[in-house]
């Protein structure tokens, strides 16, 4: 059976929890959420103790202010590792700063959407990233 | 030949001069004497003249000065002839030497009187000691001046070498007091923009689990716990839009985004279409009778004046808002920005308080429309006008509020253009 990871790097609890719920409530049993608090974390899983197998399709959904390395690093690192490069990186996060945004994009990530206030809200941001990425379009 | 010698020094027909006197010894005496002393002086006076003549390059009329030397002279050959002819009858001789003295003299006269003007303008030795002293003291006085004037350039130069001095310490205060302003400024931006990111980040989570409780337990809740967690929400909310407001406000002061010429055009619809909700619930009807300007300044900065300039009338007008927004002219490089709005208008008492941060003027009284005007109303932060002001002042423009003139409220923006 095919398996759509969604890898969600993100520190605050109350983030987790609305996009973890948002994911189950569209009860689709192909979605799954890895959740890390920490870029290391989320690095360590991908790149070694996850055994990706040709059924799963995985990309990251990451914040970016986290404690120890920030988001910005740990998309460098998702860009510049052989194994991971290829997992689509979508930034997520409450900031809409230009600066955030360009630096975002010249890393590598794929897409940059600001975290949207209310339940509703990130519960229709979070149904149509999974509909975009794991519908629409062809990951590798 | 013969005749000629008779005639200058006496036939043998005249008799000498010592005839007439009778020979007396005494009076031929007398006169050979005193004619033979005169002459001595006379032929003296021309000597001395000629000899000042000559040793004086500088005296002028010379050719007079010479002239009363013959003259002189001449006179005094009269009086030699006249000793001679008291013994020998030279008259011949002694009227030729009286003819040329009358020639000299003659000539001497008619000299002497056109120069009679010019001797006495030439002043007197004293007079020119005193035009010298006088002079003396022109001159003391002037170097006295100049040494009075040079002190004063002295000082005049210290002065402003003082002033220079002055001037490099003062700028120099000033750059230090610059740059701990900006670096002030930068600190509380930053202050700003990590305060507003931080506080949002557990505010969201509050708003968010209080609405997971409504939503996972909306069936064992009761009516009460529903509104209950309905004014968590609503505050989170609001809480939320004071930061956002806090955020824009520091914003409106920055001076390192990109400035461009920015059409108040593209930048109207872009902030009609942002707060598309808000003009929808409250029915605001936008008027912009002609094309609106091109400015100069940050895009970002336009926009947030545009938005903030609407969502101000939305927010503070009755039902059927109207606001109206007019450009024109405003001389001096300014363009003259005109947003009217046709609510209650505002207090005279209040036209400088309005310009502060959070400050919220009463809205409508009790409008028929009740809960949706109140509504509205909490979605004002009061530092709508705040961000307005901030941002004009930063591009040196300005704003105030018109007179009213039958209901509503007029603001102004002066605003520099492109």
């Amino acid at each position: 059976m095919r398996q759509n990871i969604i890898v969600l790097v993100e520190d605050s609890p109350a983030d987790a929890r609305v996009v973890t719920r948002a994911i189950d409530k569209l009860g689709d049993p192909s979605l799954i959420v890895m959740h890390f608090d920490t870029a290391e974390a989320a690095i360590e899983y991908c790149e070694k103790d996850a055994k990706w197998t040709s059924n799963q399709r995985q990309i990251v959904l990451m914040d970016l202010n986290l404690p120890g390395a920030d988001g910005l690093t740990c998309l460098r690192h998702f860009k510049s590792s052989p194994r991971l490069r290829h997992i689509p990186v979508i930034v997520w996060t409450t900031s809409d700063q230009p600066r955030d945004i360009q630096r975002s994009y010249e890393r590598g990530a794929n897409s940059f959407v600001t975290k949207p206030m209310g339940l509703k809200a990130v519960s229709e941001m979070v149904r149509d990233l999974c509909h975009y990425w794991f519908e629409r379009t062809t990951l590798a | 030949m013969q005749s000629i010698v008779e005639y200058l020094f006496g036939a043998a027909s005249f008799m000498p001069h010592g005839y007439c006197l009778l020979w007396r010894p005494d009076l031929v005496a007398l006169h050979a004497v005193s004619d033979a002393l005169i002459f001595l002086a006379y032929a003296s006076i021309p000597a001395a003249l000629v000899v000042l003549v000559r040793k004086r390059p500088e005296i002028e009329h010379r050719t007079t000065v010479v002239l009363f030397a013959a003259f002189i002279l001449a006179c005094g050959l009269t009086h030699l002839v006249a000793v001679f002819t008291l013994w020998q009858p030279m008259y011949g001789l002694q009227g030729l030497v009286k003819a040329a003295t009358a020639i000299i003299s003659l000539l001497t006269a008619i000299a002497i009187w056109p120069l009679l003007p010019k001797l006495l303008k030439i002043p007197s030795p004293r007079a020119l000691q005193v035009l010298n002293r006088d002079l003396e003291n022109v001159n003391n006085e002037l170097k006295h001046e100049i040494e009075e004037h040079e002190v004063t350039l002295a000082e005049l130069r210290a002065m402003r070498r003082e002033l220079e001095v002055r001037v490099e310490e003062r700028t120099r205060e000033l750059n230090v007091a610059y740059r701990d302003l900006e670096r002030v400024n930068e600190d509380l931006s930053t202050f700003v923009h990590v305060a507003s990111h931080d506080l949002k980040e557990p505010l969201r989570g509050i708003r968010h689990y209080a609405e997971i409780v409504a939503d996972d337990h909306a069936e064992t809740l009761t009516e009460q716990g529903k509104k209950d967690l309905n004014g968590i929400i609503r505050l989170a909310d609001r809480l939320s839009d004071l930061i956002n407001s806090l955020r824009d406000y520091s914003r409106a002061g920055n001076t390192d985004e990109t400035l461009e010429d920015v059409d108040l055009n593209g930048v109207l619809k872009e902030a009609v279409d942002n707060l598309h909700s808000l003009i929808v619930d409250s029915g605001l009807q936008i008027d912009v009778p002609q094309r609106l300007p091109v400015i100069h300044c940050a895009r970002a900065h336009a926009l947030a004046l545009m938005q903030n300039l609407i969502s101000n009338a939305a927010t503070h007008s009755n039902e059927n808002p109207r606001v109206r927004i007019e450009a024109e002219d405003g001389g001096a490089g300014m363009v003259r920005i005109v947003v009217s709005d046709n609510g209650p208008g505002i207090p005279e008492n209040l036209n400088e308080d309005i310009f502060k941060m959070f400050r919220r003027v009463a809205g409508p009284a009790k409008s028929p429309t009740g809960d949706r005007s109140e509504e509205i109303a909490e979605r004002t932060t009061g530092m709508g006008l705040a961000i307005v002001k901030r941002i004009v002042e930063r591009y040196n423009g300005s704003i105030k509020l018109l007179p009213s003139t039958g209901g509503g409220a007029s603001f102004e923006l002066m605003l520099r253009a492109i």
